[in-house]
């Protein structure tokens, strides 16, 4: 078991209040896309759920137990932070080496192939990593832990297109072998769709958007076609937003349109990142 | 509580200073041996407060000991109940350790020439024959406490604050302590108070009456009593973070 209940969490820097009042359930052996835009309270969340800061009200239990200083519960989860939490003047095997301390199930040969894989030279130490290469030993420590809770806080942050194929790929193969409870905390939204089952957008403190990818991706529809049939089709529907490139226009919808396409318009799934900007936007 | 490897990491991170502690007392006896030999027949040199050298070591320890170790332990989901006791054990096992190997070191100086601890000098236990002194070792191994727990304390409080209250600290403290008070209490007490701090110094630590006992008892107290501080400052310690 690995379950996240996060109970009316509220936590306030100052006259700044970072999360509102936050109330869900990560259920456990799922991959959630944790979405919000720059300060929206994603990282705070994931502290908080970490017992890395203190909510200023509400709690966070694991598994029925409050996380607050409770290593027991604690040990079940590994976060992925964005911060730079090890020591700067440990080499990468050092890092791999006492992640082994502190979590025994970690597989060490797994670590190893990946370090290979991703071209990274254990003997470094962290301090001359680049940024891309900062996320992948983190990366590759969170994916061999083997924690039954992963809470990844921006993972692909300074990583290139192919090395967060890497990872995406990785991340799967690893969860349909061992599926485990995982929060992904990301920006690159289309990217995450593809991953996640779950999603939770997180706006101004608040979570405004906790349903399966599935339902949400079902929940409208792109309109592409020339510009002008796709703006007569579409009128009257509820537009998300809209791209043009050269005459050809696609329109994402909340909703599904009643009427056949016209000759020409296409209709397709939703875009994620679509939705994600109409409700964050507001 | 997952205390052992969080002890493991905390004494991989004193492990190297220690060992290089020691090799530059080693060197600095060598290089005495070696200056000695040379000299001319008159020469008498007398060293001793290696325990002076040893407390400042492990206050510094302490002060080390802190930021650094409690990132990596958040990020490794350890506790910060967990953090504290095993910075309790790894202080517990150095301070004992340095207290034995001082206090054989006193022995062995003992045999080699003229040396007199620390200790000895402070209570007045002048002997130049090479034997273990009762209360040496507790004496020895209270202080390193109280050092290294004053250490933890002051970087944890240092943590804990924001950058005006740091400033203000940094700079307050030591006007307050070196200049405001000497001079209050100067003007108004006819330095009464400085003698009052003299006296319970003197009577805590066992100097007035000789008995180091005494401030075996009362670095206990101390080292408790710092320690409880320490774990106040640190049980609400956040990760600072940006609200993003």
């Amino acid at each position: 078991m690995s379950r996240i209940e996060v109970k009316n969490v509220t936590k306030k820097y100052g006259a700044v209040t970072a999360l509102d009042d936050v109330s869900v359930t990560i259920e456990e052996n799922k991959i959630y896309g944790l979405l919000g835009r720059n300060g929206a309270g994603k990282s705070t969340l994931l502290n908080i759920i970490t017992n890395r800061v203190f909510p200023t009200s509400g709690e966070v239990l694991i598994d029925g137990e409050p996380v607050l200083e409770n290593d027991k519960v604690l040990g079940k989860v590994y976060c992925m932070s964005e911060q730079p939490l090890y020591p700067e003047s440990m080499r990468v095997k050092e890092v791999f080496k006492w992640t082994q301390e502190f979590y025994p199930d970690m597989d060490m040969d797994y670590a190893l192939a990946l370090a290979d894989k991703f071209a990274l030279s254990t003997r470094k130490r962290l301090k001359t990593l680049s940024t891309g290469y900062t996320s992948i030993y983190k990366i590759i420590v969170a994916l061999a832990c083997n924690a039954p809770v992963l809470l990844l806080d921006e993972p692909v942050l300074g990583l290139d297109a192919n090395f967060r194929d890497v990872f995406y790929r990785e991340l799967i193969a690893r969860y349909s072998e061992q599926p485990r409870t995982v929060v992904i905390s990301t920006h690159l939204i289309e990217e995450a769709a593809d991953v996640v089952e779950h999603v939770l957008i997180i706006n101004n403190g608040r979570i405004i958007l906790d349903d399966s990818t599935q339902n949400v991706l079902a929940a409208g529809c792109t309109v592409t076609g020339p510009a002008a049939l796709v703006d007569e089709y579409v009128a009257g529907y509820r537009v998300l937003g809209s791209d043009t490139l050269g005459g050809i226009k696609s329109v994402y919808l909340l909703g599904l349109p009643d009427a056949p396409a016209p000759a020409g318009v296409e209709i397709s799934g939703m875009k994620l990142q679509s939705l994600f900007i109409h409700l964050t936007n507001a | 509580m997952r205390l052992l490897p969080a002890w493991k990491y905390q004494m991989n991170g004193v492990k190297w200073p220690l060992i290089v502690y020691y090799i530059v007392i080693a060197s600095l006896l060598v290089l005495m041996g070696v200056s000695l030999s040379i000299a001319q027949e008159n020469v008498r040199i007398t060293v001793g407060g290696m325990e002076m050298a040893s407390m400042i070591f492990i206050f510094v320890v302490g002060l080390n000991s802190y930021k650094s170790v409690f990132f990596m332990m958040s990020a490794n989901g350890i506790s910060r109940k967990t953090m504290f006791v095993s910075f309790l054990a790894m202080l517990g096992v150095v301070a004992a350790g340095m207290a034995l190997v001082d206090t054989l070191y006193g022995i062995g100086m003992k045999m080699a020439g003229n040396y007199q601890t620390m200790f000895e000098q402070l209570y007045n236990l002048e002997t130049s024959a090479p034997a273990w002194i009762p209360g040496g070792f507790e004496w020895r191994l209270c202080s390193y406490l109280v050092a290294g727990m004053a250490g933890y304390l002051i970087t944890i409080l240092y943590y804990r604050m924001n950058k005006a209250v740091k400033l203000l600290v940094s700079i307050g403290v030591p006007v307050l302590v070196l200049f405001v008070w000497p001079a209050a209490d100067l003007a108004w007490f006819n330095g009464a108070t400085l003698k009052a701090v003299g006296w319970l110094i003197g009577w805590a630590s066992g100097l007035s009456s000789g008995n180091p006992y005494i401030g075996v008892i009362s670095n206990i107290v101390l080292t408790a009593l710092l320690g409880a501080l320490c774990y106040v400052a640190l049980r609400r310690a956040p990760i600072r973070t940006k609200t993003s």
